[in-house]
């Protein structure tokens, strides 16, 4: 995704811009300056909670933020005479704090919870605002909120000064999607187990991602109490926030300039429906269900494939799959029909010697219970570095939740489990994965709706700087870590026969590729251990084989394996060593030609299938 | 599948084709018609009045009684001989829904003077706009102290007919404790601006006379169930209750009041409590025995500052078929229209913003609510009459009058 | 102490309204997975309907439940076919803005239906207190309290006991489970949500004689919903009129005794309290749990 703009869309951005700074001398329309002036409150706020969307959270307490940055400037100025400029940073920061306390709160929820929790901390702000006479002064309000300066008169002051906030967030953002920390929130929006086990903690971009937007949102608010100079508790009324997410949904979630575009269309909206009188909030609720209904991903991304449809059209070509882009038009490659299948990869470095001795992986009495089941109870055994270890075991054995318990995904009841003297029972997933411990998952886990290249390219994220500012100013080890990401990704396309397909998107994959492509994000993430849960699983005969041989390279390259599979073909024929569990219980450990036949194995399964 | 892409499509393009007619065509908004008997242009006025939202009703209200002012002024021959034309829109009683509405009056419009915003907030917020271009303010709902304060932005520009809180209570003020008996008081008002400002000036009212305020309960606009509020004003041993909200909600308490078997003195204000309206919405007997603070009393035409007109529009407004709930506060936008009318005609039928706020401090008008004319001294504010009325079998009694009326 | 008894007997009054609206919700939820926004407009509408057949065209009060019913049922089963299943693949916040868009134009289509002015219904019961006591309570409100539990029980026979109801509850465990062994998710749909518009309806046009009837007079009953929903965990009957009953004496105390400016404020945090300590619920089941 870190196309750089095309040359139209340069020239498209310049006209715009300039468009913008010239509009008070081109139009002398007060009116017309005033709600471009609201526009650029509205697209402060919706992109600001766009970035929330970007790792897929929707929240339903954008003004509380607002709000909050609005009443601790216009208290500040009014009451304790605080300048502006202090005013306006303070408000900033309140907002950044609440962001602060609020996220750390309530970002473990998901879905509709984190929906009706935020929208409670909004409507609590709001009562607070209404009821605590002494600071807000209730509903009476604040009024008499001083302008930011002596000179803003008119609206013309306003007017820059918000165009300046407007163009300094948004190419903010525009540097932070084309970064580290962009590409992680895409990853951790498309699928964030998946992101966990890369690298990229889930929280740490969710928290950023709130702090971020309270903070804008905070300036925002500060803004508008100093331009409409009186503030009372509507502006932390319900109605607000639906405007702001209709703004964001409405234009293009998770795209830059969605919130743009929806900003401005629902700043006007509103005001050209003046005419229909009562019936405009009507139609206007009318208007929300039909754009859900035919334009569900947005306006933007709806014109963006207009917009290719006509380059087809004109061009005569057919292009690949749309992997939306937040700007310009789909650049990516084309993709080619009727690809071979993946054939083994050759051989492509030194065997590396690894010491068989040394223990990699301890796993120590370890129990998992849920509830009165024990899914694992009392298992011990060891994985030393260089080999492949198998789990077998009938369904519901325990096999994935000791997967689940070493990578931190699931619980752990009891034990230990320790990796090279480390133990990992505190980790967190991400930890776990930054301690070079690579996995896949039983159920195709990718990120479905980015191109299969770009699965690698996120896949790499975890080994990349993280920090905001380094990534903002697009430091050498920035750029380095993109450059460094791209090349991975087409090492590892080559290396599994997936280069055909590179610009596809990854959901639209024949099965069989799609789980080839789920061991090379595991690859890109550069483990020295990695846990293969079901590999095979819905594999035809040519591709298991196919999957032998890769495991066995990746071996030889000096990753050790533990492999959790049922096809015992695949199982007895690369395994070094295999652990044998029976409901939840270790029942046998050894060499394949071992365990084929000890007598309790045989039971486990005989007794299973009779 | 296909189908429903064509559908998709055929609709969105018919959205989108809508969409751009309404962008492209001229903004006309809803003009009420002019009497075909008037030559020339119409004057324009503004009016920013909620037509949705929460008190859509108060504003529907308000934009009934402008009407029948306006049809009368045509009527008499309109103002300087062109007909009077309010341009209304909708600031959904929100403070930016408002100040947007005023700009678009102002920039878009271009009316030379503008009623609203009827909420007090929704006026604040509009006042630093009509500052900002320098057009004239009429107010005719709003209670708020603060607009009708030197140093609020915008206070040049306002002149405000409805009362303060403050007048309300001082002419109250020597009934309330001696002539009702309210020693023990509670208070129980809308969670507004309204609400609280009247709580407060008829705290001070009766603590002054010497009664006492044994609660205080501030809820929300959209509260039904208040009988928590009620359960413990009953157990507080208050005698009497001062309510100031919306006839609606006074006619939700009074039901629940009845529900608990209360015996409190009821006492409302604030200028939404049409005694007529709290009646239909809750029943007569309910309201029997209650005490109401009015600027307005619909039936006694005696006490309105001009009985001919308050007769001629008791008739007019049953006539037009308009709710009757809604006649106690109409006659806002009926004075309102008169104010803005003679203005003009005392500014020489100039529409200048400037000197029209000059001239609406020379407007002297004998309204429905009283004479309204703005004192200098007292922040553009009017002084209209105040009345205590009492229900008694369904009628309206006053039995009290600030200032005094002679009667015929 | 008298005081403090009434308060019990007041929130337990208007809880079993709150549960009975908490229950619809509760089934949109748990089967649909839609947060619907629009359901204190079910409410509304209920009370519209209430309106305009009991007290315009004077047809019996309990005829008139069952009119609003079935109506706003209809309403509900149109809604779903028409707006959400369309949709229902998309990300959860789509159908949840259309709930929104449906929510904004059905208050506004009734504002302007019915014009923005309050409505009075007229009494099917007697709303004079009768002393039990210390004490008071009335016929109407004892109607109300009944009838919601009536239909809460209704319901839940409904769910335990009919071919559809049993399916319902499939659906409600494991969707695709359910359509793997034969269930039609499509009818399941239409029918759970159908069922939820229509008790929203029932609990609008229970409380319309006691309150009035406004074309806003929905918002806040939603939000009240999803705390109902939230509290007593997602898709428990028992647990949404524990959490009725709760939310109904908690307000009733906290209006009377702390502040009645912020007794909105109770269902908000509640909500806030119970997804931050125990997001399950008070009776929810951990497989339920989204997070």
């Amino acid at each position: 995704m870190a196309q750089p703009l095309t040359r139209t869309s340069r020239y498209l951005l310049a006209g715009l811009l300039s468009a913008a700074v010239l509009l008070p001398y081109t139009v002398s329309d007060q009116f017309i300056i005033r709600l471009a002036i609201q526009s650029g409150i509205f697209i402060l706020l919706a992109s600001a909670h766009n970035i929330l969307m970007k790792v897929g959270l929707l929240s339903l307490g954008p003004v509380a933020f607002y709000g909050l940055g609005a009443y601790v400037s216009a208290i500040l100025t009014t009451r304790y005479d605080v300048p502006f400029p202090v005013a306006f940073f303070a408000a900033g920061l309140a907002a950044t704090a609440a962001g602060w306390v609020i996220g750390r709160l309530t970002l473990r929820l998901r879905t509709a919870y984190f929906v009706l929790v935020t929208l409670g901390f909004a409507e609590c702000f709001r009562l607070v605002a209404l009821n605590w006479i002494d600071m807000t002064n209730g509903p009476m309000g604040i009024t008499a909120v001083p302008p930011p300066a002596r000179w803003f008169v008119g609206y013309i002051p306003y007017f820059y000064f918000i165009l300046l906030l407007v163009v300094l967030t948004l190419f903010g953002l525009y540097r932070m999607e084309h970064s580290t920390i962009g590409r992680a929130m895409q990853a951790i929006r498309q699928n964030e187990l998946l992101a966990g086990s890369i690298g990229i903690s889930g929280f740490r971009y969710m928290l950023l991602a709130a702090l971020l937007a309270s903070f804008i949102m905070g300036l925002a608010g500060s803004f508008y109490a100093h331009f409409f100079q009186f503030l009372s508790p509507e502006i932390l009324a319900f109605d607000l926030t639906i405007a702001i997410v209709v703004m964001v949904v409405a234009g293009g979630r998770a795209t830059l300039m969605g919130p743009v575009l929806g900003a401005i269309v629902f700043t006007v909206l509103p005001e050209v429906l003046r005419v229909v009188q009562v019936w405009r909030m009507a139609i206007f609720g009318l208007l929300l269900m039909l754009m859900m209904l035919f334009m569900p991903d947005g306006i933007w991304p709806a014109l963006q494939r207009l917009g290719q449809r006509c380059f087809e059209r004109v061009t005569g070509r057919r292009t690949a799959a749309v992997v939306p882009s937040s700007f310009g038009s789909p650049s990516e490659g084309f993709a080619a029909n009727g690809s071979p299948p993946p054939v083994p990869v050759r051989v492509e470095h030194e065997v590396t010697p690894t010491d068989r001795s040394q223990t990699l992986l301890t796993v120590e009495r370890l129990c998992v219970h849920f509830g009165g089941v024990q899914a694992v109870h009392m298992v011990d055994f060891d994985v030393k570095a260089g080999e492949i270890l198998s789990i077998i075991g009938p369904n519901g054995a325990g096999k994935t939740t000791i997967l689940n318990a070493i990578t931190r995904v699931g619980p752990i009841t009891d034990g230990k489990i320790s990796h090279q003297d480390a133990l990992l029972n505190g980790l967190r997933s991400y930890e776990v994965a930054r301690c070079g411990i690579g996995r896949t998952f039983q159920n195709t886990s990718l990120f479905p709706d980015v191109s299969t290249r770009q699965n690698l390219v996120l896949a790499h994220n975890g080994l990349e700087p993280e920090s905001l500012l380094l990534n903002l100013l697009r430091s050498d080890a920035s750029v380095q870590a993109a450059k460094d990401a791209e090349v991975a990704a087409d090492r590892i396309l080559e290396r599994t026969r997936l280069l055909p397909y590179g610009a596809s998107l990854a959901r639209s994959l024949p099965y069989g590729h799609q789980r080839v492509l789920e061991l090379g994000i595991a690859l890109a993430a550069r483990p020295s251990l990695l846990l293969l849960d079901e590999p095979a699983a819905g594999l035809n005969p040519p591709e298991v084989s196919n999957l032998m041989a890769m495991i066995q390279q990746i071996r030889h390259e000096g990753v050790t394996i533990v492999l959790v599979e049922h096809d015992m073909k695949l199982v007895m024929s690369v395994s070094d060593r295999i652990v044998v569990l029976d409901h939840g219980r270790k029942i046998a450990e050894g060499r394949p030609e071992e365990v084929r036949t000890n007598q309790r194995v045989v039971e486990a399964y005989l007794g299973k299938r009779s | 599948m296909i189908q429903t892409q064509k559908l998709a499509r055929g609709l969105s393009a018919v959205v989108l084709a809508t969409l751009m007619a309404t962008c492209t065509g001229s903004p006309t908004v809803d003009r009420t018609d002019a009497s075909d008997a008037l030559d020339g242009d119409p004057i324009l006025f503004g009016v920013i009045a909620p037509l949705t939202g929460p008190v859509a009703d108060a504003g529907a209200y308000v934009v009934s009684g402008l009407t029948i002012g306006v049809g009368k002024i045509n009527a008499q021959g309109g103002v300087c001989g062109r007909p009077l034309e309010p341009i209304i829109l909708d600031g959904m009683n929100d403070p930016q829904e408002s100040a947007n509405a005023a700009e678009n009056l102002i920039t878009r419009e271009q009316v030379p003077i503008i009623m609203g915003a009827w909420g007090s907030s929704s006026t604040l917020a509009v006042m630093p706009v009509v500052a900002r271009h320098g057009i004239p303010l009429v107010v005719e709902t709003s209670s708020s102290d603060k607009i009708t304060t030197p140093g609020t932005p915008g206070f040049d520009w306002v002149h405000r007919i409805s009362p303060t809180s403050a007048m309300e209570a001082e002419a109250m003020k020597p009934y309330l404790v001696d002539e009702l008996g309210m020693q023990r008081v509670a208070i129980l008002s809308v969670n507004n601006d309204w609400g609280r400002g009247a709580g407060a000036t008829f705290r001070q009212a009766i603590e002054e006379q010497g009664g006492q305020i044994v609660r205080e309960d501030y809820i929300d606009q959209t509260v039904t169930d208040v009988l928590p509020q009620l359960t413990q004003i009953n157990g507080s041993g208050a005698d009497a209750i001062v309510m100031t909200t919306g006839a609606a909600q006074i006619a939700t308490i009074l039901k629940q009041y009845t529900e608990l078997g209360m015996d409190q003195l009821i006492l409302t204000t604030g200028g939404s409590n049409y005694p007529v309206a709290i009646m239909q919405l809750a029943s007569p007997e309910m309201v029997n025995g209650t005490y109401h603070v009015m600027f307005y009393v619909p039936t006694e035409h005696a006490l309105a500052g001009d009985p001919a007109m308050s007769e001629w529009y008791y008739d007019t407004y049953a006539e037009n078929g308009y709710p009757e709930v809604g006649l106690g506060e109409s006659y806002r936008g009926f004075d309102a229209a008169h104010v803005i009318a003679q203005a003009i005609e005392l500014n020489d039928c100039s529409l200048d913003p400037e000197s029209l706020n000059q001239a609406l401090t020379r407007v002297e008008f004998a309204g429905l609510s009283g004479l309204v004319r703005f004192s200098e001294a007292h922040g553009h504010q009017s002084r209209p009459n105040v009345y205590l009325v009492r229900v008694d079998n369904g009628e309206l009694a006053a039995v009290a009058a600030d200032p005094p009326v002679e009667q015929p | 102490m008298v005081e403090l008894v009434q308060h019990l007997l007041n929130g337990f009054l208007i809880g079993g309204i709150y549960a009975l609206m908490g229950i619809g919700l509760t089934l949109i939820f748990g089967v649909m997975n839609v947060v619907n926004f629009a359901h204190g407009q079910f409410y509304m509408l209920g009370a519209f309907v209430v309106y305009t057949v009991f007290t315009l065209a004077g047809v019996p009060y309990l005829l008139a439940l069952v009119v609003a019913a079935m109506a706003v049922g209809l309403l509900g089963v149109i809604t779903e076919r028409l707006l959400l299943r369309p949709i229902r693949d998309q990300p959860p916040d789509v159908p949840m803005l259309a709930t929104i868009g449906l929510s904004i134009f059905l208050a506004n289509m009734a504002l302007i239906i019915w014009d923005p002015t309050p409505k009075d219904t007229g009494l099917p019961f007697p709303l004079v207190g009768v002393k039990v006591g210390p004490l008071t309570l009335t016929p109407m409100r004892l109607f109300v309290l009944v009838a919601a539990f009536v239909i809460i029980a209704g319901s839940h026979l409904f769910l335990q006991r009919s071919r559809m109801g049993k399916a319902i509850r499939a659906t409600f465990q494991d969707r695709e489970a359910a359509a793997l062994m034969g269930v039609d998710v499509d009818v399941v749909n239409m029918v759970t949500f159908g069922w939820g518009a229509a008790m929203a309806a029932l609990a609008g046009g229970l409380l319309a004689p006691i309150f009035q009837v406004f074309p806003t007079m929905g918002a806040i009953v939603t939000a009240k919903s999803f705390a109902v929903v939230i509290v007593g965990g997602l898709g428990s009957f028992p647990g949404a009129i524990l959490a009725g009953l709760l939310l109904g004496i908690a307000e009733s105390l906290g209006a009377g005794y702390v502040s009645s400016g912020y007794r909105d404020a109770i269902a908000f945090i509640l909500i806030i309290v119970v997804l931050v300590v125990r997001p399950t619920g008070l009776l929810g089941h951990e497989t339920h749990k989204l997070a």
